[in-house]
């Protein structure tokens, strides 16, 4: 960013001068951009659970009795831990936007804890399952129908790039702690924390819908 | 920097609780309510889409925004949507279409 005194001059077509004026702090702007985004990770998303519905109509009973052999326990421990994760996310811009800088900070690093052991026990949660011999392509689970070949073809799928989210995530909040001390990020000028706490909800809302789908529907027989 | 915000921290508490109920009756729904299976669906579908009603509004400020960014997520919901319609067609359909045909 070129941060010198002088004067920039545009001409329009009659030949009258006009000062340049950038000084990169659209807010409206930066956050409909991220919408933008976000538009997209919807229809990302979107497609892969369009994938799900239709083969859940077309194998219901593979999709269910693999269904019943996820860890439900440890699903529903990492939506908990997802939730409050948010919260504190959540609560952070909101301290941050109060000038309370310090609590915010502490938010950060207590949303990147908990974004960790979440993906702890995701860890766990696919050892065990590679450990039975599931995952995808495995010769145990090319050996069963083709609807719980399907089934977990998705789950890995989909849950794997949950946990890729929020990996970034991590990373995006780890930037933000980094702008913070850097005074980049103010409580006057806090759009990209906000933008990450949208990303941050976005990754939560994602998972808001995978835990029922892919643990709950089991218990439905 | 005009953004007038108006989601205070006690409102920010009550949303996270009302969203922790919602969660904690996600997780127990199967086990005190003995429905079939398109019920267990149709009820968890419906928490699903009050939370994620309750995170668009609340946590991420949809309530505060002017209404462009209100539009841009329904735009993106009626799209999906129209996916979703479609390819219901071809998931219901499909065999008795051939069925038809031979």
């Amino acid at each position: 960013m070129d941060h010198s005194s002088e004067i920039e001059i545009i001409y329009d077509k009659q030949g009258n001068p006009h000062e340049v004026v950038d000084f990169n702090d659209d807010y409206e702007g930066s956050k409909l951009g991220f919408w933008f985004f976000l538009f997209t990770e919807l229809m990302l998303f979107g497609g892969m659970f369009l994938v799900f519905a239709f083969y859940f109509y077309r194998y219901t009973d593979n999709f269910l009795e693999a269904s019943a052999t996820l860890n439900i326990l440890l699903g529903g421990i990492n939506t908990f831990i997802l939730l409050i994760s948010t919260y504190f996310m959540g609560m952070g811009l909101i301290n941050f936007k109060n000038g309370e800088i310090s609590k915010a900070k502490v938010k950060i690093l207590l949303t990147i804890v908990f974004s960790i052991i979440f993906l702890t026990v995701k860890y766990f949660e696919w050892m065990a399952e590679i450990h039975h011999g599931i995952y995808p392509d495995s010769e145990i689970l090319n050996a069963k129908e083709n609807g719980i070949i399907l089934f977990f073809g998705l789950y890995f799928t989909m849950t794997g790039l949950h946990g890729v989210h929020i990996i970034i995530g991590i990373a995006l909040m780890a930037w933000v702690y980094f702008l913070i001390n850097k005074e980049t990020v103010t409580p006057k000028n806090y759009v990209v924390f906000e933008n990450v706490a949208l990303y941050w909800d976005l990754v939560h809302m994602v998972w808001v819908f995978l835990f029922p789908l892919f643990y709950i529907t089991g218990l439905g027989r | 920097m005009a953004h007038q915000e108006t989601l205070t921290e006690s409102l920010f508490i009550k949303v996270f609780f009302a969203l922790l109920a919602l969660t904690t009756l996600t997780f127990l729904q199967p086990y005190f309510m003995h429905q079939d299976l398109s019920n267990t669906i149709g009820i968890q579908m419906f928490i699903a889409v009050v939370k994620t009603f309750l995170i668009g509004a609340y946590y991420m400020h949809l309530k505060y925004e002017q209404p462009l960014f209100r539009w841009i997520v329904l735009i993106a919901l009626v799209t999906l949507s129209i996916f979703f319609i479609i390819t219901s067609f071809d998931a219901i359909f499909r065999n008795d279409i051939n069925d038809f045909f031979t």
